[in-house]
């Protein structure tokens, strides 16, 4: 499903990723842990198509199709979601508008007919009541005033709205208490289906506490250094990351 | 040395100059004072400090012409769809009065013609019974003026249907010109809420140049929105001179995007204690527009409040003015004013001159202003476009939010929606329901 072979990636003219590989086969959820500053969000940022984030070589695909060369939105055309470790306000635009642009913009691009006004809110309310989000949410400007739990939940709203072939979920269990941490990973485990892929950014265990992970490959100096199941996460849990950098020194 | 040249477009404009007979005296005084200001001052040009960024010197070469009197003809088509829901509606052409193009069932008694009104003493206080204003234009409206509303809403009345005043430009083969006057006077406790729309064709040159008095008693409430979208050839110059009373509010919210050279100025003095006033705005502007947003807000009594918040679009080569002058005097203790003007530059050529004054002479108050220009947000670009939304749609949104927000302080949910509305259509967007 997603592909990512040798990737090297420069920001502000510094190489961040190194030589990144790495598989995700549809149905998997793999995590990606490593300590500050060894590239996890710069993995999601440049999935995700952001600008300043210069490929230099390597590739990325998603069902076969190159990601590298298309526009943000292209590329969530595709079936492509990132959710964001840092959700953006966006002031003068309510909730409601934003999910509709953003599910009729999908649609065009896949050559669907808009949603019908009716259609979209039979959707919207199915997928809130499904989350246990209050509508009132999506009468707000996005994200603007909302806590770090709303934010997190509005991601996986849209999220369950879009229907991506393919989720990146980058730190999201930052900024979140225990509670609110449990429904957002609820809401991430009922978007689990064999025909869907994930990929969990983060930096602690316990986030894999709730949403358990096929795989988890440790993300050290822009490259992944090693990889096991769920019990890999347990470990680092325990030790640190020192021993896994200690080895790569070696 | 030389002496001193003629006032710049006195030559242009002195034809406009109106002196009826039959107006009362008072009238009669009021418009030539308003001539001998404009005699005295002419056009405004950016020599003066508050016009240093809008020089109105081209209007003395535009040759407009007063046009004849009475609107003429227009298709009710022509007209647009009601922007408040069951609102009555004014409609002037070439700023006369057209009485067949407009509804205002149950408003009669409060909204009549300006000159059929000039016999009360309510207009004569409201418009002479205060200390005159130096602003040419205004004066130049005075001299000139031939139409407009008076509009009165007694004690602990309600206006009873929203109001919306369309100004309709209809211009000719040569350039015209027309100086609509209106008076809004809310007495103690009562509440209205005002909508003027503005709207031109295409193509015509022509200058509308309003003057308006407007007081708001006691806990009284006026919403006054105003939706500017002259026509591309279209100059539209406003002065507006407020007072507001004890408790009372004066909420005020343009929506420029139209007009070729625009300049809406309100100067408004809170006079009794805790009065309030919001003077808020957007401007989507682009090609060779320039919007002049101008304003003065005078604390004259304790515990008055004012919020003004101004957020601009600009694009290619428009340029955006915001001057914004406060005056806290030394009675006006527990002010509280907060002044905001914020401008998205959307190309290089774009450009916004803020100039904010603060001039302070009580002790115990609380009064900010800011002023921020940049480009557009590229965190909220790509948050967008991450979720499919192509570049172009997630920029126009952008742009949507940032002006819409500026409306969020309306206090009048149905004035509010009509702006977003307005917006929304400027920018080619669907309002969301």
């Amino acid at each position: 499903m997603l592909e990512i072979k040798d990737l090297h990636v420069d920001v502000d003219g510094k190489q961040i990723l190194n030589g990144l590989s790495l598989t995700v086969p549809a149905g998997e959820v793999h995590a990606i842990m490593g300590p500050n500053g060894s590239g996890k969000s710069t993995l999601a940022y440049t999935l995700a198509g952001r600008d300043g984030y210069e490929v230099t070589s390597g590739a990325a695909t998603l069902m076969g199709e190159d990601l590298l060369g298309l526009d943000p939105e292209e590329r969530a055309a595709v079936g492509l979601f990132l959710a964001f470790q840092y959700p953006v306000e966006i002031p003068g635009v309510a909730g409601m508008t934003f999910v509709k642009t953003a599910i009729n913009a999908v649609r065009a691009a896949r050559g669907e007919k808009e949603l019908s006004a009716i259609d979209f809110l039979k959707l919207v309310r199915s997928r809130l009541k499904e989350l246990d989000i209050d509508e009132a949410m999506l009468k707000r400007p996005v994200n603007v005033g909302f806590s770090g739990g709303e934010k997190k939940r509005n991601e996986v709203l849209q999220m369950a709205l879009l229907e991506p072939k393919f989720c990146i979920l980058d730190e999201t269990d930052s900024g979140l208490d225990i509670d609110a941490l449990k429904v957002v990973a609820d809401g991430v485990n009922a978007l689990r289906a064999p025909e869907r892929g994930m990929l969990v950014i983060t930096h602690y265990q316990r986030l894999l506490d709730y949403i358990r992970p096929d795989k988890v490959h440790v993300l050290a100096k822009g490259r992944i250094v090693r990889t096991g199941g769920p019990e890999l996460a347990l470990e680092l849990e325990e030790k640190g990351y020192g021993d896994v950098l200690a080895g790569l020194a070696a | 040395m030389a002496a001193r040249a003629e006032p710049i477009g006195l030559k242009a404009f002195e034809p406009a100059f109106r002196a009826p007979a039959g107006e009362p005296a008072w009238l009669a005084d009021f418009r030539k004072a308003g001539a001998a200001r404009f005699a005295e001052a002419g056009l405004p040009t950016n020599r003066e400090e508050a016009w240093k960024y809008t020089s109105l010197r081209p209007l003395a070469r535009a040759k407009y012409e007063a046009g004849a009197m009475g609107a003429p003809a227009l298709d009710p088509s022509a007209l647009p769809p009601l922007a408040l829901d069951g609102a009555a509606r004014a409609v002037f052409v070439n700023g006369r009065f057209a009485a067949g193009l407009s509804d205002l069932e149950g408003l009669e008694a409060a909204v009549r013609p300006w000159t059929e009104a000039a016999n009360e003493a309510w207009l004569r206080d409201l418009v002479a019974g205060r200390a005159p204003t130096e602003q040419a234009m205004y004066a130049l409206n005075a001299a000139a003026f031939d139409d407009g509303l008076a509009i009165r809403v007694p004690d602990g009345a309600s206006l009873g249907r929203p109001l919306e005043i369309v100004y309709v430009a209809a211009p000719g083969e040569r350039p015209l010109m027309w100086h609509p006057r209106s008076a809004i006077a809310l007495e103690a406790g009562a509440s209205a809420t005002i909508l003027e729309r503005h709207i031109g064709p295409g193509e015509g040159a022509y200058l509308a140049n309003h003057g308006a008095d407007i007081r708001v008693g006691e806990g009284a409430r006026l919403a006054h929105g105003k939706l500017q979208a002259e026509g591309a050839e279209g100059r539209h110059l406003a002065m507006t001179r407020v007072s507001v009373g004890e408790g009372g509010l004066y909420d005020n919210f343009v929506l420029t995007t139209g007009a070729s050279l625009s300049r809406s100025e309100a100067a408004v003095r809170l006079e009794g204690a805790g009065a309030e006033t919001r003077l808020n705005g957007a401007y989507a502007i682009a090609g060779r527009q320039h919007a002049d947003h101008t304003s003065r807000i005078d604390h004259l009594a304790p515990g008055t409040t004012s919020r003004q918040v101004y957020a601009g679009a600009i694009d290619e080569q428009a340029r955006g003015v915001f001057q914004g002058h406060i005056v806290v005097d030394r009675l006006a203790q527990q002010t509280d004013g907060h002044q905001l003007n914020r401008a998205l530059l959307l190309s290089d050529g774009a450009e916004i001159d803020s100039k904010p004054i603060l001039e302070i002479y009580a002790d115990d108050v609380k009064c900010s202003h800011g002023a921020t220009a940049g480009d557009i947000d590229a965190d909220q670009l790509f948050y967008l476009r991450a979720r499919g939304v192509p570049a172009e749609a997630a920029r126009r949104l952008v742009v949507r939010g940032f002006l819409a927000d500026a409306a969020d302080g309306l206090s009048e949910p149905s004035l509010r929606d009509a702006v977003v509305a307005a917006i929304d259509a400027t920018l080619g967007l669907e309002t969301a329901t």
